[in-house]
């Protein structure tokens, strides 16, 4: 088998390494690193991106996640593997648990002298600092005015807007992602979580102004309370058995974002999507290139907006007025009683 | 002879490589790393044996997973980094050599697995059949050797919605390793030789459907503690029958089959109030209606495709197709009904499945009434 390798078809293929070793199972800094990859790639010439995800399942996480082990690591894996497929120039991943191979394939792409990243001082360093900045990016994009945005995950954009259109009634579509880590099995920084009741009321509100708005609750299912399945006006991917992949591909076709500074709230800033990320951590500014209390990332569009204090539900309800998009812009077929009140089968 | 001196210093310092004293300690992880080192530049054997006994194999596996390592080159002082950097280099070196050494000795230990048609149950059904059955008659010699597998896409970008299903199994398959993905459209190819997981040998499919198969597929223990959560959350107390159906190609279960089983399951409920049922399969919202109290979605209550999986191997027993959740159940011997999922002319077995003395019916048909009396059969002699 001949894998994707380009240097022998003109220019070279760009390898991104992620040695969870080191590296962190995070959403965030991987999608942002997927972009940082693509900007990489296209700075050097580079005809795409081959990207290996190294896990030794000896020591399958990083200091700081310790409670990724070898008894537990493949469930980490397996959620974050679709990361890899939002890169916008992928030409392909490889899944490696083994050292040896692992050492090998590096050494091989390192020998054709094509470019690599974290080149190898800092892949021998295990030198990764977080959380990932947006300093490349915002060079890149000044200097062309633009930037190569997060993909559908590969294979699943015909399955998002099928569906939209068959199983959602292709209702206008509002993600929602208020952070709740003190609801998962690894609490972590729990003082940013989000205050549910706010957001609870917010989705309400929604629900009486726009009832043809469908909110859609993205993240794990540890991570909302059961009361979000009462309501109309929501869909739980989570619930329904899909899985972080269908949760991109349906922000992909969004109408509009909203959520806490967190995994998804990346995944919006490095797409076309509308967004409102809530909450910003004022020490954050510095790694986006941004100052504390401004509105906009450097590469945002008028319609990608940041907040840094914590959110009330008038405060989220003005953003939805400003950002979401008026309804005679939707479908007509957009019927809001096409979702099922998925409660009766809760034990 | 200088050979045979290094390797049997090696085994001596390795011993001592966890010894609880600090300075043992280092002394044999200096030692062994020299003895390594050396090792790069001695003129090798093609012997197999030497090959295997090779000190820096076991080196380099144990310094990769040493969390003081780690600790050293990431956050120790800057001679300690410094050591620690050259420590990693050289880890490195050793384990380019000794990838380098064992593919010539074997060969590549990739096999290709061309993907043609949309990803689906088959597809993943498939993939387990081929690392059981097919797999075994392509490396007689290693059959206790991990497989890397390279998943060639030749679908157009837009229809591989299930891919990362593909991958969810593939990292519960016992015998693979390393997976590769990557895309016909950006210029991957693969020899004739490769197989293609929707091809599968028609003999092997109908030798599976007729028996099963034997293990290949690890009992994660997350998902097995999430299963026993789910029971116990569930049905605390109940015998519960875990429900494999046949499926669209986006995963959820097909319409008419989820109808057939619901009845199905209706009946057998009746008067045992000490069963319950819990489906593997997805639905979409469309599918989506008020349950019996002795109907589960296990996908719809948090539990992933893996969990899914885990489900089925730790239920009290299973009935329901032979996918990838049928052939898991059955290869942890758990009693139940197994129907084929493509073929209809096989033979009905019905007794202990291979290796188990639990009753496994393999009902050989596709039949609705087939199913129906060995299920009913099945279920009236279960637990009572």
């Amino acid at each position: 088998m001949q894998s994707s390798d380009r240097t022998a078809a003109g220019a070279p293929a760009l390898l991104g390494l992620f040695d969870f070793t080191y590296q962190h199972y995070a959403l965030g800094d991987l999608l942002t690193c997927q972009v940082d990859l693509a900007v990489m790639a296209l700075e050097q010439g580079c005809r795409g991106v081959d990207v290996i995800a190294m896990v030794n399942p000896d020591l399958p996480s990083a200091r700081l996640q310790s409670f990724i082990t070898r008894d537990n690591y493949i469930g980490h894996l397996d959620n974050i593997m679709p990361v890899f497929a939002c890169n916008p120039l992928l030409g392909s991943v490889q899944l490696v648990r083994d050292v040896q191979a692992f050492s090998f394939l590096v050494d091989k792409h390192r020998r054709s002298g094509a470019p690599m990243w974290p080149d190898l001082k800092t892949h021998l360093e295990m030198r990764q600092g977080f959380p990932i900045d947006h300093r490349r990016i915002n060079a890149f994009h000044a200097r062309h005015g633009h930037f190569p945005k997060l993909a559908t995950p590969r294979g699943y954009e015909s399955w998002a807007r099928h569906f939209h259109k068959t199983e959602l009634g292709g209702r206008p579509l509002v993600i929602i992602n208020p952070r709740q880590s003190s609801l998962t099995e690894n609490p972590a920084a729990t003082k940013r979580d989000a205050p549910l009741a706010i957001w609870h009321a917010f989705i309400d509100a929604v629900g009486q102004r726009r009832p043809d708005v469908l909110v859609v609750m993205v993240g794990g299912f540890q991570e909302w309370e059961h009361q979000l399945m009462h309501r109309r006006n929501v869909f739980i991917p989570r619930a329904w058995g899909l899985r972080l992949a269908h949760e991109l591909a349906l922000m992909k076709i969004a109408d509009m974002f909203v959520g806490t500074s967190s995994g998804f709230a990346t995944f919006a800033t490095f797409t076309d999507i509308a967004y409102g990320i809530i909450n910003i951590e004022h020490y954050f500014a510095a790694f986006a290139g941004v100052r504390p209390n401004d509105r906009h990332f450097p590469i945002a569009g008028a319609n990608q907006v940041l907040t840094w204090q914590p959110e009330t539900t008038e405060s989220l309800l003005a953003l939805f007025a400003e950002l979401c998009p008026t309804p005679h812009a939707h479908p007509a077929e957009a019927r809001p009683d096409a979702l099922p009140l998925l409660v009766a089968n809760r034990t | 002879m200088f050979r045979s001196l290094v390797l049997s210093s090696y085994a001596v310092a390795e011993h001592r490589l966890e010894h609880p004293n600090w300075l043992v300690r280092r002394s044999a992880q200096t030692a062994v790393l020299a003895l390594a080192t050396i090792s790069l530049a001695l003129p090798r054997a093609d012997d197999g044996s030497v090959a295997a006994r090779d000190p820096s194999v076991a080196l380099v596996r144990q310094l990769s997973a040493s969390a003081a390592l780690r600790q050293a080159v990431q956050v120790g002082g800057r001679v300690k980094r410094k050591l620690s950097y050259v420590f990693r280099a050289l880890l490195m070196r050793l384990a380019v050599a000794a990838e380098a050494r064992e593919r010539k000795h074997s060969g590549d230990r990739t096999c290709a697995l061309r993907v043609a048609g949309p990803i689906d149950q088959r597809t993943l059904r498939n993939l387990l059949i081929w690392q059981n059955h097919v797999l075994p008659s392509q490396s007689l010699q290693d059959r206790d050797r991990p497989t890397d597998i390279a998943l060639v896409l030749a679908n157009s970008r837009e229809s591989e919605s299930r891919l990362f299903d593909l991958l969810s199994i593939a990292l519960m398959l016992e015998r693979l390793r390393n997976v590769a993905v990557t895309w016909e459209e950006e210029g991957a190819t693969v020899g004739k030789t490769a197989t293609d997981l929707g091809q599968v040998p028609r003999n092997v499919i109908d030798q599976v459907e007729a028996r099963g198969t034997r293990g290949g597929i690890k009992l994660l223990s997350d998902g097995r503690k999430r299963a026993n959560d789910f029971f116990k959350l569930a049905w605390p107390g109940r015998r519960i029958i875990a429900v494999g159906l046949r499926e669209r190609q986006d995963g959820t279960a097909e319409p008419d089959q989820l109808e057939l089983w619901l009845n199905l399951l209706e009946r057998l409920a009746r008067g045992r109030a000490d069963l319950a049922f819990v489906v593997l399969n997805r639905l979409g919202p469309s599918q989506w209606r008020e349950w019996p109290a002795h109907v589960r979605f296990a996908r719809h209550q948090g539990l992933t495709l893996q969990d899914a999986v885990c489900l089925a191997q730790v239920a009290d027993g299973y009935v329901g197709v032979l996918d990838v959740f049928g052939l898991a159940a059955h290869s942890a011997a758990r009693p139940g009904v197994y129907v084929p999922l493509e073929h209809d002319d096989l033979p009905l077995i019905d007794g202990p499945g291979a290796g188990s003395t639990v009753r496994q019916i393999m009902v050989g048909s596709r039949d609705r009434l087939r199913i129906e009396s060995a299920v009913e059969a099945f279920v009236a002699e279960f637990a009572t």
